[in-house]
């Protein structure tokens, strides 16, 4: 398992726990003190993903730094298919980001209405959302390049 | 849809080769281990660059380690 492997797992890792701290934490919100369903899911779920942001930002800017400490002497760690399966995980990322912001925006129109206002933290909500999508779709692909192999040289 | 087929005799060159291990074959070449398994699985197809790099690693020219077998339908 290579470091782009290995960082696509952590991604994916770090996302699950989010989601799953972010569910208990919501829950908790609700029973303990009582909360509404939105009110306790905005308070719930802001500190995971925030963390998770976090987390991931960093591995992912940070890994190139550190294999540089375990890499041998002339181990050649990058090549073009890396550079191949990275590029064609941005294209799936974007194409999931963009899904999910329309997506997003139909099913809002269609539930609350197109003459309706919504609050302001809404937005933040489909900012993070669209990333999270990016970031799943990223690390799905990643792995499953490596796992399966490139569509490339195949028309 | 047709799918191009390349097979490649870089595993039974290596062993021809004094039994040439995939991560030297990769110092040689320029790529990475896992790229030379891939490589030789037939996951992956190399730009023209790196098949070239190959075959110079073998002292061979690119056809003897390549092969270009049509296209299959699927």
């Amino acid at each position: 398992m290579n470091k782009t492997q290995k960082v696509a797992w952590f991604q994916l890792i770090v996302i699950a726990l989010a989601a799953i701290a972010s569910v208990i934490n919501s829950f908790l919100y609700m029973h303990k003190y009582g909360y509404s369903f939105t009110k306790a899911w905005w308070f719930g779920t802001i500190w995971p993903i925030i963390i998770c942001v976090f987390l991931v930002v960093f591995a992912t800017t940070f890994s190139k730094t550190f294999s540089k400490f375990y890499r041998k002497k002339g181990e050649i760690l990058f090549d073009e298919r890396d550079l191949l399966i990275q590029r064609q995980a941005s294209r799936f990322g974007y194409a999931a980001a963009f899904v999910f912001f329309v997506a997003s925006f139909i099913i809002t129109s269609k539930v609350v209405g197109m003459d309706t206002l919504i609050p302001a933290y809404w937005l933040a909500r489909f900012f993070l959302g669209g990333w999270l999508s990016m970031a799943v779709a990223h690390a799905i692909t990643i792995l499953v390049c490596y796992k399966f192999g490139l569509t490339n040289g195949k028309s | 849809m047709a799918k191009v087929k390349f097979t490649n005799s870089i595993r039974r060159l290596r062993f021809e080769n004094n039994e040439m291990s995939q991560q030297d074959l990769a110092g040689k070449a320029g790529c990475t281990r896992q790229t030379i398994i891939a490589i030789e699985q037939g996951k992956y197809n190399p730009s023209l660059a790196l098949a070239f790099k190959i075959a110079r690693a073998f002292g061979k020219s690119i056809e003897e380690v390549f092969c270009y077998s049509g296209e299959s339908a699927e």
